[in-house]
C-alpha cells in the first residue's frame, strides 16, 4: 500500500496548546475567552416559542462586535494610493489608540449584556415552558390514578 | 482437490452485542466478522438484560447469551446475610431460592460452558470483569486477548484490569492513546499490547454526489450532534447559528473552488460559511439567513456525502468508543474537531489531522483556526495519509486480526515469567 507522506510542518497538538495558552496568559479573562451564549435549552428549541438568541440581530450584534481585524489589516496592495493609505491608517490608529479600545471595550460590553439578557430571557421562558409541563404532568398523573382506583373498585364490585 | 483447511474455534466474551446501533457495538461486529474469515466465532454476550439464557444463530456467528450477573462474590454474600439464608430457621419462600440458586450457578455454568465449547482462544471485549477471572486464571485456557474497547473510565490500577492484564497473552489497544496509556501502566507486557488498527471501509462513488440542497449552502461546515444508536443528549451549548457567525464569512480564496457547485459560474468575493447539523434524524442546513431541513435517511453513507465536501467536521457528542466518524471524516480529506479526553482525540492527535476541545471557548477558537485554508489543507493531508496507513486496508486487517488471534508472540516459558 502506498504510504503517503503527511506534513511535517504543522502540529495540531502544538496549534491546540498556542490556543490554551493564550487564553491563560491574557491579562484579563475578558473578553478574549468570552463566547457568545448559545441557548440549548432543547425544551426551548423544540417549542413554538422562539428562542430570542436565534434573533438574526445577535447574530449580527456576535459577529461585528469585534473591531480588531479591522484595526490591523494593513492591506496588501503596492501601489501608491494603498502604501499612502497604510500609512494613513497607522498615524489615525496611533493617533485614536486610546479611543479605539475604549470603544473596543464599550462595544464588548454591550455585546456580552445582550448577550446575557436574551440568554437570561431564554432561560426564563425555558422555566415558563417547564413549569407548565409539570402542571400538565401532575394533572396526567392524578387523572391516570383516578382512572386506575375506580377500574379497581370496578372489579371488586363485580 | 485439497480438502478445506479445519476451521478453530474462537470465542468472544463481550457484554456489548444485540440490536443496539452503538459504536461499541459496531466495533466488535466489525473484529468478529474479520475473524469470521478465519474462524468459527461463538459470542458470548453477557447480558444485562432480563432477557433468558439461550443460543440463537445472528448473522455468521452463533451467540450464546448469559446473564450479567453481578459478578462481585462480596455482594452474594451481602445478600445471603440481608436474607438470613444461613441463620433463619424457616426456609426462604421458593421463588427466592430459586432466584439465588440460579445467581450462584450462572458463574459454574458459564465456565462450564466455555470448557465444552473449548476454543482455540478466547477474546475478552470491553469489560474489565467479563465473567469469573479466578476460573480463568484457574483454567487452562489455549490463549486469552484482552481488548479494553471504550472502557476510558477505568484505572489502570484497578485489581480486575490487573488480573486481566497478567493472564491475557495478548491485548489489543483500539486507539493510540489507550496503547501508550497501557504501555506505560504495564511495562512489562509491553511487546504483548498491540494496536487493533481497524479498518473502514467507505463508499468513495456515493459520494461524489451532493445530498440535495447542498450545493446552495456551499462552503459548509458539517456539525455531528447526534448520530446513529447513540441517543445520548449532547450537551455542548454550541448552536449552527454560532458557528456561522465565528466561522464565516470567508473570502474566495479560503474554500476549495472545485467544490462550488452552484450553477452561477461566478462565485462572489465573499461568502457566508453554512453548517449541515446532523442530529439523530434530523438533518438540517443553515447559513445566516435560511435554514434548510434535510429530508434525507440519517444513514452512513449520507453522513459521508456530506464529510466529503465540509470543510471541515465538528463533533459535539460526548466520548464514543472508538472515535469512527472522526477517522471516516479524515478519510473525506476533512479535518475534525473533537472533544478532548475521547478516542477520537487519541486518533486526531495521532494523525496530527484536526484539533481537538475542553469546552466551548476552545471549540470555537478551533473553528476560528480551520477557517484558514492552508492549515486546513495541511490538517486534512495528515489526516488521510494517518487513515491511509492505518485504517483503510480491509484485507491487510483481516489477515493481520487472524494472526493475532492464532498466533502466540510468547512461549509458554516466556508467559510465565511474565505472569508470575
Amino acid at each position: 500500500m502506498e504510504d503517503l507522506p503527511g506534513e511535517v510542518d504543522i502540529d495540531a497538538k502544538l496549534i491546540v496548546e498556542r490556543l490554551r495558552e493564550i487564553i491563560n496568559d491574557a491579562p484579563v479573562e475578558y473578553p478574549r475567552n468570552w463566547v457568545p451564549q448559545g441557548t440549548f435549552d432543547e425544551l426551548l428549541v423544540r417549542t413554538e416559542r422562539e428562542a430570542i438568541h436565534f434573533h438574526p440581530s445577535i447574530h449580527h450584534l456576535h459577529h461585528r462586535w469585534d473591531m480588531g481585524p479591522a484595526r490591523h489589516n494593513a492591506g496588501s496592495g503596492r501601489g501608491p494610493k494603498a502604501l499612502f493609505l497604510r500609512v494613513v491608517a497607522r498615524l489615525m490608529n496611533s493617533a485614536f489608540d486610546r479611543y479605539f479600545t475604549e470603544e473596543q471595550e464599550f462595544r464588548a460590553a454591550l455585546a456580552q449584556s445582550i448577550d446575557a439578557i436574551a440568554y437570561r430571557v431564554d432561560e426564563v421562558a425555558g422555566n415558563d415552558e417547564r413549569e407548565i409541563l409539570d402542571l400538565v404532568r401532575t394533572d396526567l398523573l392524578s387523572l391516570s390514578k383516578y382512572v386506575d382506583e375506580r377500574i379497581g373498585e370496578a372489579r371488586k364490585d363485580h | 482437490m485439497a480438502s478445506p483447511r479445519p476451521r478453530g474455534h474462537v470465542a468472544i466474551i463481550t457484554p456489548m452485542w444485540g440490536e443496539d446501533e452503538t459504536e461499541s457495538i459496531a466495533v466488535i461486529r466489525l473484529v468478529a466478522g474479520a475473524l469470521a474469515r478465519h474462524f468459527n466465532i461463538d459470542v458470548i454476550h453477557l447480558d444485562q438484560s432480563a432477557l433468558a439464557p439461550g443460543t440463537y444463530r445472528d448473522s455468521v456467528f452463533d451467540v450464546h447469551r448469559f446473564p450479567a450477573v453481578l459478578p462481585d462474590r462480596q455482594q452474594e454474600s451481602l445478600l445471603r446475610v440481608a436474607l438470613g439464608i444461613d441463620r433463619s430457621p424457616n426456609p426462604l419462600p421458593d421463588p427466592l431460592t430459586t432466584l439465588i440458586e440460579e445467581r450462584a450457578s450462572v458463574r459454574g455454568n458459564l465456565n462450564a460452558f466455555i470448557d465444552d465449547l473449548a476454543p482455540q482462544a478466547i477474546i475478552l471485549i470491553g469489560s474489565a470483569h467479563p465473567y469469573d477471572l479466578d476460573a480463568l486464571c484457574s483454567t487452562r485456557h489455549p490463549r486469552i486477548i484482552f481488548m479494553p474497547l471504550g472502557e476510558r473510565i477505568l484505572s489502570f490500577n484497578d485489581r480486575s484490569i490487573d488480573t486481566i492484564m497478567h493472564i491475557a497473552d495478548l491485548v489489543i489497544a483500539s486507539d493510540p492513546g489507550e496503547l501508550s496509556r497501557l504501555q506505560q501502566a504495564f511495562p512489562g507486557r509491553a511487546k504483548s499490547i498491540v494496536p487493533l488498527d481497524l479498518a473502514l471501509s467507505v463508499n468513495r462513488a456515493a459520494t461524489s454526489d451532493t445530498l440535495f440542497g447542498v450545493r446552495f449552502f456551499q462552503p459548509f461546515v458539517l456539525m455531528i450532534r447526534r448520530f446513529g444508536g447513540d441517543e445520548r443528549v449532547c450537551r455542548q451549548r454550541v448552536t449552527h447559528a454560532i458557528v456561522t457567525s465565528v466561522a464565516g464569512p470567508v473570502e474566495r480564496d479560503q474554500i476549495n473552488q472545485e467544490d462550488w457547485r452552484t450553477t452561477d459560474e461566478m462565485i462572489p468575493e465573499v461568502l457566508p460559511i453554512s453548517v449541515a447539523e446532523v442530529d439523530g434524524g434530523s438533518w438540517k442546513l443553515s447559513d445566516n439567513v435560511n435554514m434548510l431541513p434535510l429530508p434525507v435517511n440519517p444513514s452512513r453513507v449520507n453522513l459521508w456525502r456530506l464529510m466529503a465536501h465540509a470543510l471541515f467536521t465538528i463533533d459535539l457528542r460526548p466520548a464514543t468508543a472508538f472515535g469512527r466518524e472522526a477517522i471516516e471524516s479524515m478519510m473525506f480529506d476533512s479535518p475534525v474537531i473533537v472533544p478532548d479526553d475521547s478516542a477520537a482525540k487519541e486518533h486526531v492527535e495521532a494523525a496530527n489531522g484536526g484539533l481537538w476541545y475542553r469546552n466551548n471557548g476552545e471549540l470555537l477558537d478551533a473553528v476560528r483556526v480551520l477557517t484558514d485554508r492552508s492549515i486546513r489543507e495541511q490538517l486534512a493531508r495528515n489526516g488521510r495519509a494517518y487513515v491511509t496507513r492505518h485504517h483503510s486496508d480491509l484485507d491487510a486487517f483481516v489477515e493481520r486480526i487472524g494472526r493475532i488471534v492464532s498466533e502466540s508472540p510468547f512461549t509458554d516459558g516466556e508467559k510465565e515469567t511474565l505472569t508470575g
